[in-house]
């Protein structure tokens, strides 16, 4: 039902895990659909300098959120915002057609951390 | 990719688990394990949720080796890369110390006579089995060995042996070998709390307790004979024949039950075996009441077993459940589960109701109108809300194995009359704390089904959307 790269990336996640001090947090999901995702994020020069994930649910929302970090290290916030749902879904060679609504959904994940941060450091 | 393309599909459901993923599932994949125990029929089924679980090797040392084919084949079938060495000690053969083992397992089924525990590695998983009555420790220092040998020691001394408990031996077995798996794979992984204070437990009563429970014998004025025959005369059908089904069929199977029922539509797939023992490598793409049949007759042939290849619904509850005394929740969806509840209800059937979800599970006995249906305990959501269905849930494999285990000892309960059932009462297990609690429920007065206004007079279909699609 999944692809190599999907497979590679629910079976071993990358930047998974918790940051200290981040300098946003976005969440996505609630305990009652299956799937979880908040995205933690430290920027430094309008850089994302560091990125750092945790997730519940099924293999395509771990294998999403994984990627997602992948694609977000090192954007500027801006390039941050245009990361989407379905670039993240063609950056893993294509999700199921089921898992395409409810468990690719990092990338809003990423999009509320960084309101987080703009909001959080307005003044 | 750090796990193989097959690996990632068969141990699915405990990648997707943040605490073991794939990272720790490749921990358990290269892990060995020796297991000390008297009889192997006695710890088949820690055998095999050893290796559904994924542990990559597991030498047996045993002093009675009889089903050694049987046993062998099963546990292979769970996991064809499975290495097994089961070897025999009847003769005094000396055990060989130059292997390095990952963990331990001693399994007791009587006393200690040769106090000499020759095993140079650490962690030791002390297991012993009484009856009802369990222990289990994990050592991590070999001075408080000692101490292991004392306290299992005095479970065989105070413990009486009751002719009724026979009947559960089997179930009670399966149960303590489930637990036995689980704290493996948590020592494996040093993930949640091992038990390194003794657990003791009584499953008559469902005591979970650190220090030894008060080991009386119980009185019962119940005839030996008559329960047995209680036993043999009983039809239970199970729903559903996975991670719930699979244990709750073997254990009563086992038991000498006279007749069960498996409905199921499933076929057997491969992220099916890090749980469902019943199935198989070999009958990956049977359906899985034919693949759990195969399994079941070889334990007992003499059953009389009806499997039904059906999807479990509205048209076909009435007659099917009409057939059987009891019923076993064995389903793996919410509409369901409120429509077996509704139907047992109507039918005045008991139904035997577990769930579980990655580490934790829990079990309580429905008998209708005297005690808390389904839906007193879990009421439909009001907005609707969808359920974890569309994406897949992580479960380790044994925690199904412990609710199955109890759902087999609470129908033996049942039909035979002996011990605590958990009627208004329900059990959860937390596997990673090792932790079972018991705690009283009453019936809800504003019950959809069974309060005092009911607005369900009628079985209906249920269905839950997910909003996102």
């Amino acid at each position: 039902m999944y692809n190599d790269i999907v497979l590679d990336h629910l079976s071993n996640p990358r930047n998974i895990g918790v940051l200290e001090f981040p300098d946003g947090i976005g969440q996505t999901g609630n305990a009652s659909d299956g799937d979880k995702i908040t995205v933690y994020i430290k920027v430094k020069n309008g850089i994302i300098s560091d990125i750092k994930l945790k997730v519940f649910g099924c293999g395509a929302a771990i294998a999403s959120g994984s990627m997602l970090t992948q694609l977000a290290l090192g954007k500027t916030l801006a390039e941050a915002m245009r990361i989407s749902n379905d670039d993240v879904a063609s950056a893993l060679g294509g999700l199921p057609q089921q898992k395409l609504l409810c468990s690719n959904t990092a990338a809003t994940a990423l999009h509320n951390a960084v309101k987080d941060y703009q909001m959080r450091w307005k003044e | 990719m750090i796990l193989e393309r097959e690996q990632i599909q068969r141990y699915m459901r405990h990648i997707i688990i943040p605490e073991i993923g794939g990272p720790g599932q490749k921990k358990l994949l290269d892990s060995s394990i020796l297991v000390c125990c008297e009889g192997i029929s006695n710890c088949a089924v820690l055998l095999y949720y050893l290796s559904a679980m994924g542990i990559g090797k597991i030498d047996c040392y045993a002093a009675n080796i009889d089903g050694i084919e049987l046993i062998t084949q099963n546990a292979r079938g769970l996991n064809p890369d499975l290495q097994l060495r089961i070897i025999d000690i009847s003769g005094n053969q000396k055990l060989d110390l130059s292997v390095d083992y990952n963990v331990t397992i001693m399994f007791y089924e009587k006393a200690i006579s040769n106090p000499e525990i020759n095993i140079a590695n650490i962690p030791l998983i002390f297991t012993a089995v009484a009856g009802g009555y369990g222990y289990i420790k994990t050592v991590r220092a070999r001075e408080s060995v000692g101490q292991v040998i004392d306290d299992i020691n005095s479970l065989y001394a105070d413990y009486k042996e009751c002719s009724v408990c026979t009947l559960f031996g089997n179930a009670y077995l399966g149960f303590n070998c489930t637990l036995t798996a689980i704290e493996t794979v948590k020592v494996l992984l040093d993930i949640g709390s091992v038990s390194e204070q003794a657990l003791h437990y009584n499953l008559s009563t469902y005591t979970f307790a650190c220090s030894q429970a008060n080991n009386e014998k119980p009185e019962y004025s119940i005839n030996l004979e008559s329960a047995r025959e209680e036993l043999s005369r009983a039809r239970i059908l199970i729903v559903g024949s996975g991670g719930l089904g699979s244990p709750a069929a073997y254990a009563l199977v086992m038991s000498g039950i006279g007749k069960l029922g498996l409905i199921d539509f499933d076929t057997v797939e491969i992220s099916n075996l890090n749980r469902q023992i019943l199935h198989s490598a070999d009958t990956i793409g049977m359906a899985k009441v034919r693949s759990a049949e195969r399994f079941l007759r070889t334990l007992n042939p003499d059953i009389e077993l009806c499997t039904y290849e059906q999807r479990f619904s509205i048209e076909n509850a009435e007659a099917l459940i009409s057939d059987y005394d009891i019923v076993i929740d064995g389903l793996d969806n919410l509409p369901n589960r409120y429509l077996l509840n509704d139907m047992c209800y109507f039918l005045k059937k008991p139904l035997l109701e577990a769930g579980v979800l990655r580490f934790d599970g829990l079990v309580t006995t429905i008998l209708p109108g005297r005690s808390p249906c389904y839906r007193c305990i879990f009421p439909e959501a009001e907005d609707n809300s969808p359920v974890p269905s569309c994406s897949e849930t992580g479960v380790l494999g044994a925690v199904p194995g412990i609710m199955g285990m109890l759902q087999a000892i609470e129908a033996i309960k049942y039909l035979t009359g002996i011990g605590v059932p958990l009627v208004n009462k329900i059990l959860m297990f937390d596997a990673m704390k090792t932790d079972f609690t018991l705690l009283d429920i009453d019936k809800a007065v504003n019950c959809e089904l069974c309060g005092t206004n009911p607005t369900i007079r009628t079985p209906k279909n249920y269905e839950f959307i997910c909003k996102n699609q």
